[in-house]
Formats: C-alpha cells, structure tokens, sequence
C-alpha cells in the first residue's frame, strides 16, 4: 500500500511524446527552451517539441522555423493555456503515446522523458514529475523554492505514501495523450486548469502517479509583483474549485468512498503554508499575552503552543535538508515580506481566475544541482 | 462587562484554533507519514 519511489523497468518500450510547451509572448526564454528541451537521453525519434506559439515576434518565430523542433503557431482574443494546448493537439497528429506539459521556462533534467517513458509501463494514466527551482538568486526566489519543495513534500510524496494521488502542478507532468487530448476539450477553465483536470480525474478516480526523481527545473519569481499576481490567480483558481467541488465530493466520500477527490476539494482551502505559519505564531503570541494578562485558563495557551510546534516540525519535516544553509537563514529575513505578500494576495483574489494573468519569465539557465529529503 | 469580553475571546480563540488546527494537522500528518513511511 505504502509508496515507494518507482523502479523503473530496465528495458520499457519506447513511447512516442510529444513534449507540448505552451507561450505566450515568451520570446526572451523560448529559443534558449527549445535548445534545452532537444537535450534529453531519449532517443530522438521518440519525441517531438512542440513550441506554441502564441503573440511571438516575427523575428523568434523565424529562429524557431530552423530549429528541430515543431511549431504551431495560435492566437486567440483571450489567451490562455489550455486554448493552446487544444489547439496544438488539433493540428497534431494522434501517432504520440504520451503528452509532456511544460511552461515556457521549464528545463527538464536530461533524463526526464527516459524516467517518465519508463514509468507508464505502469497502470497510470497521469504522472506528475519533481518540480523543482532552476534559480535561487534572490531572497524572493530562495522562498519561493522552499515553497515548492514544501508542496512537493506535503502535497505529492506525502500523499502517495500513504495511497493518494499526487497533486498536479500545471506543468512537468505526463498523460496518455489520447486520454489528455479527449481530457482538455472538456476544460472550461481560463486560469487554472490544471486545477480543473485534476478535479475530473480524481472524480473519475484515476491515480496520478509523482516521480521524485525526474526533475524539471522551473523559474522562480523574483519580484514582488509577480509574485503576488502568480499567487492571486492561484488562490483564486482553488477557493472557485472549492466552492464548487465541495458538496459532490462530500457526496462521492460518502456513497462511492472516494477520497481522493474530497481530499483534493479540501486541498483548495487550505491556507497558503507561509500565512499558516504567520497566523500560528503571530496569533499564538498575541493570545499568549492576553490570556496571561486577562488571567484566562492556561489550557487555551498551551493548545496554541501545541499547533505552533506541529506547524513548525511539519516544516522541517518538509524542508529539504539542501536548504539548511546561510542563504536560506539570509532568505528568511525576507519571510515577513513574503507572509504579507500572501496575505495582500488573499484579500484581492475576486475574480483572478476570470482574466489570464500572464507571468513573465525572464532567465533560463539552470543551476544543477539535486533536492533531496 | 469584563466578563463578557473575556467569554468572546475565549470563542474567539476557539474559532481560530478549530481552523488553524485543522489546516495544522493536515500538514503535519502528511509530512510525517513522508518521514516515517
């Protein structure tokens, strides 16, 4: 029952994939991740890049025209992923086996397609793979790292050891393409879709699979601006899934047992794990005082005290040991910043997911390294 | 008048706690079962 990191088979059958990676006016990273992309151990004929092209300068798509790679050129009124998807698998040919989902600055490590191709030897039909920060240059980006590598831990291996499904992230993941292909022309979703496929699986009570050792490296933002936008479309994308999952996956919990599809609509209200820490110990503190000046049972305090230290070793559980460092201790000073960041964020969330907020990516290189914990 | 203000944070603290507790719990028990299973 319990999961381990998979083994993969030492022979797999090659499949076909297509490595689909969607962007929007991303001209400053796209030939850089179209290069990077071709790098992969896999053999060549076995997988396509896919660039999608949507609002790219003429010049960039020229550049892109002598690369080895496929381009499929879209643009729409609104943009948005998952219009780019569909539309590429339009015009693509149904010989692929597997669809990789990358965004515009994603770099896989150069055994990601090897260990994904290996791993749907498997029953699985959706495999989410190890995301993971491509730069850790500000104090920003170090949070934002921690952050992911957080989630990795709690929501993705956390999950699957105990026999839940791994959450999807919007990128670095795998399907079976005529599954995914069949999958995206249902979604309705202007911001996160992904959120709405993973909603529809879980219903539908497929298991998605997490590879922790097949990386993707992934930008990091290093601007407030950005970081609140990304956040705000984020956060509003899961409180419009809640609201409208909650009750039949209540009802799914109950008559078809169903967990993982009530686990995920609970998912979405969880609070952002740097403002849950912020609220337990700035909460705990302030209670502290008050009950201690108002003379109110001590019983209250120490329940305070006791979720504070479950917030923080869930923290170090979930922390990976490669962050216990002096750039990490320097990035905390900035945690306060990041907590009210989140919270600005919480508070202006109506309607994010209504309108395609876009994230600018602006570096590409990666720093090799490997998270572990 | 004391009295009644130390009732209503005493609910308060409840409230807080119920929630914060919850979303406590659901981290702490999947990031430990990562760590002992």
């Amino acid at each position: 029952m319990f999961y381990k990191q998979r083994i993969y088979p030492s022979l797999p059958q090659n499949r076909k994939i297509a490595v689909l990676i969607p962007g929007y006016k991303e001209d400053e990273v796209i030939l850089e991740v179209a290069e990077e992309a071709l790098g992969q151990d896999y053999p060549k004929e076995f997988f396509d890049v896919v660039i999608i092209a949507d609002s790219f300068k003429p010049e960039t798509l020229e550049q892109l025209k002598k690369m080895p790679v496929r381009l499929v050129e879209v643009s729409f009124e609104k943009s948005t992923k998952s219009k780019a998807l569909n539309k590429a698998m339009e015009v693509l040919p149904e010989t692929y086996d597997i669809a990789v989902i990358l965004d515009a600055d994603n770099v896989m490590a150069a055994d990601f397609l090897s260990k994904i191709n290996a791993a749907f030897e498997g029953e699985f039909i959706a495999i989410q793979g190890h995301r993971t920060a491509k730069n850790l240059n500000t104090s920003l980006a170090i949070l934002d790292a921690v952050s992911e590598e957080i989630n990795n831990h709690v929501f993705r291996k956390g999950h699957r050891v105990v026999g839940l499904s791994s959450a999807i992230i919007g990128s670095g993941m795998a399907f079976r393409y005529l599954f995914f292909k069949q999958l995206m022309l249902k979604v309705t979703a202007i911001g996160g879709f992904d959120k709405e496929i993973e909603l529809k699986l879980l219903k539908d009570r497929y298991k998605i699979e997490y590879l922790d050792d097949a990386l993707v490296y992934d930008e990091k933002v290093q601007k407030a601006e950005v970081f609140s936008n990304q956040r705000r479309r984020w956060l509003s994308a899961q409180l419009h899934y809640f609201r409208q999952d909650i009750l039949q996956a209540l009802r799914d919990l109950v008559t078809r047992g169903n967990v993982d599809y009530f686990d995920k609509a609970i998912q979405f209200i969880q609070p952002p794990r740097v403002l849950l820490l912020g609220a337990v110990t700035a909460l705990g503190g302030f209670f502290w005082l008050i009950n201690h000046l108002l003379e109110i049972a001590s019983g209250i305090t120490y329940l305070w005290l006791t979720i504070a230290i479950l917030t923080i070793l869930a923290f170090v559980f979930a922390i990976p040991r490669t962050f216990y460092n002096s750039r990490t201790l320097e990035a905390l000073i900035s945690l306060p910043k990041g907590m009210l960041l989140m919270l600005g964020s919480l508070l202006k969330i109506r309607g994010a997911n209504k309108s395609f907020i876009h994230t600018r990516h602006s570096s590409v290189k990666a720093i090799p390294k490997h998270t572990e914990s | 008048m004391s009295e009644l203000l130390i009732d209503s944070i005493v609910v308060l603290q409840v409230l807080l706690l119920s929630l914060l507790g919850m979303a406590t719990l659901y981290m702490f028990l999947f990031s430990f079962c990562r760590v002992v299973l």
